[in-house]
């Protein structure tokens, strides 16, 4: 079937290929050339590449619109919730994945129903509890949450994974002498390593881009991450299209990163774990 | 797959490891989205604020039909569901592309996923630029004197309707060609090749072989979507729209927001999520349903 295609239908059909890449890979290149212009030159052609290259920008963006502080909040609140995520749901999928206990079956099934959830039901009731708890604009209340609202996924996904690690290397360390906690150490989290990476590579890039929970738990400048803090601060001042653009691609830069990094590999995870039909 | 026999992890001290080890996520789980749960469960039947609450019956739910309220939010979100069909055609059209393995198939797939990993404010403010009245996009049409195009797109409810649905399609549309892709890789070179020895041209082929062998695919991403579009759409309203104009372009989600955010509603803001929750039930049991379909069929 592949290639039964003659030539010109080959090329027709990278040409539209070529087509939609171009709009998925233009906006970076829009916002990349309008955050060298200034505003006036922005108005003149925004499709135009800069005459001359300014900086005004990124320096806006470092002294007045504090990007570093920005930045360290998200790479604090995300790092701290993967990290409890994978630590957390790792050791429990470890007991679901290869321990034997009453109810495992309901309880998993529990978990893994969360997953439903839109969590604008419950940003609501929510905001009140910490506020009661007087954690509303801390750091804490965010990543509390974003460890709870990850966790269904990651346990289903790593409880998945650690079944396939044979009992037979289980049973061995076990006639060894390790202990419980030993054996999830030394076996079950180099094992599931990769599974753990993947989890690690998703969920960045969802916390990253998260903005709901991040608008409504941080309304202080000080707190705000770099998506909500893009989203509030240049909202308010968009009329300098080119310093909001500089923002846009400020904020994404991490992502697009590491996305560009692990792209190949991931592509791999994507199909693989997708639906069979 | 095996689960391990009962030999292992027996005796007391297991049996506090492994609730050691389940313990901190219960715990999580219970305060973080059970409780809340049930509470704005609850909080829907009342008049409710920071001072306390009042039961009220059914009293929002009627105050929201009468005012007109959740009449406008359905009309909006069935709206955004229109933009469904032209995602799945698009994406499925796409993936066939690259199912043909031509030139740089692989580049492509990498570079049509790339929206998906910027954010949803990101995005929109993006497409907010684009379509601004004097904008990029305006530019361009009067440049190509196109006078009659040229309009203030998000100064009316359609149109700014029509932003946010591409700015949604085109976020999401590589995870769609990614999941298709997937699905017309299970399907057996030989059925088509066999369709090449009988004439079958290349629609042909893809009207008759293509689309019936990957419809389970095609059924179960566009529950996704429904979800997508109910659940994930506040980023790109919140950027793009805020709404607006008036509230023409708010849906269920967003509303949710205003109400508990902006007027202070609190008890309306539960029983919209209540209905929200119902929906993305109702949904999902749906789903299960295909699927069960689909596991008969096979």
């Amino acid at each position: 079937m592949k290639a039964r295609l003659n030539t010109a239908n080959r090329l027709i059909i990278v040409a539209v290929l070529c087509v939609i890449a171009a709009t998925t890979i233009y906006p970076l290149i829009f916002m990349l050339i309008n955050s060298f212009k200034i505003q006036s030159e922005y108005i003149l052609g925004p499709l135009l590449f800069p005459k001359q290259i300014s900086l005004t920008n990124y320096k806006i963006m470092y002294s007045s619109y504090k990007i570093v502080r920005l930045f360290n909040n998200s790479l604090v609140i995300v790092s701290c919730s993967i990290f409890f995520e994978i630590f957390l749901c790792s050791l429990a999928a470890y007991a679901f994945a290869k321990a034997k206990f009453k109810g495992k079956g309901y309880l998993f099934l529990f978990f893994i129903s969360m997953m439903i959830i839109p969590f604008q039901v419950l940003m609501l009731p929510l905001y009140i509890m910490f506020a009661r708890l007087n954690l509303i604009n801390t750091k804490l209340a965010l990543i509390i949450i974003y460890t709870a609202t990850l966790i269904p996924f990651a346990l289903y996904f790593l409880t998945t994974n650690f079944r396939t690690i044979p009992d037979e290397i289980i049973e061995s360390a076990k006639i060894d002498g390790a202990s419980y906690f030993r054996i999830y150490w030394s076996i079950i989290l180099p094992i599931g390593r990769s599974a753990m990476i993947t989890l690690f590579i998703l969920d960045f890039v969802w916390l990253w881009n998260e903005l709901v929970l991040a608008l409504i738990f941080l309304q202080s400048d000080e707190t705000k991450t770099i998506t909500a803090g893009v989203a509030t601060i240049l909202g308010r001042y968009s009329s300098n299209q080119p310093l909001m653009l500089t923002g846009l691609l400020l904020s994404s830069l991490p992502t697009i990163i590491i996305y560009t990094v692990v792209a190949k590999y991931l592509m791999k995870g994507i199909t693989v774990g997708a639906v069979k039909g | 797959m095996s689960t391990l026999d009962t030999k292992h992890f027996k005796g007391y001290r297991d049996k506090l490891n492994i609730t050691l080890s389940i313990l901190p996520i219960t715990v999580l789980t219970i305060f973080i989205m059970v409780y809340p749960l049930i509470s704005v469960f609850y909080h829907g039947f009342t008049n409710w604020n920071i001072s306390g609450t009042t039961f009220i019956g059914l009293g929002n739910y009627s105050n929201l039909l009468k005012s007109g309220k959740l009449t406008l939010l359905f009309r909006n979100n069935l709206i955004m569901l229109l933009a469904i069909p032209v995602q799945i055609l698009f994406s499925l059209l796409v993936a066939y592309l690259l199912y043909e393995e031509l030139w740089g198939w692989k580049q492509f797939r990498i570079l049509f996923y790339l929206p998906a990993v910027l954010s949803s404010v990101v995005i929109g403010y993006l497409f907010r630029t684009f379509f601004a009245l004097n904008g990029p996009l305006n530019d361009l049409l009067r440049l190509l004197k196109l006078k009659l195009l040229v309009v203030n797109w998000l100064s009316r409810g359609s149109t700014a309707f029509i932003v946010v649905i591409i700015a949604m399609i085109w976020s999401q549309f590589g995870m769609a060609v990614l999941i298709f892709l997937a699905g017309m890789s299970n399907i057996e070179t030989y059925v088509l090749e066999g369709a090449v020895v009988d004439g079958a041209n290349w629609w042909q082929r893809f009207f008759r072989i293509v689309l019936p062998m990957i419809v389970g695919t095609i059924e179960f991403y566009m529950i996704v979507l429904i979800i997508i579009f109910f659940t994930a759409s506040f980023g790109f309203i919140y950027s793009i729209t805020s709404g607006g104009p008036g509230y023409s372009t708010t849906t269920l989600e967003y509303m949710i927001y205003l109400k508990a955010f902006k007027s202070n509603l609190l008890g309306q803001s539960s029983a919209l999520a209540t209905i929200l929750f119902l929906i993305v039930l109702i949904l999902v049991i749906f789903t299960f349903k295909v699927f069960k379909k689909l596991g008969d069929w096979q």
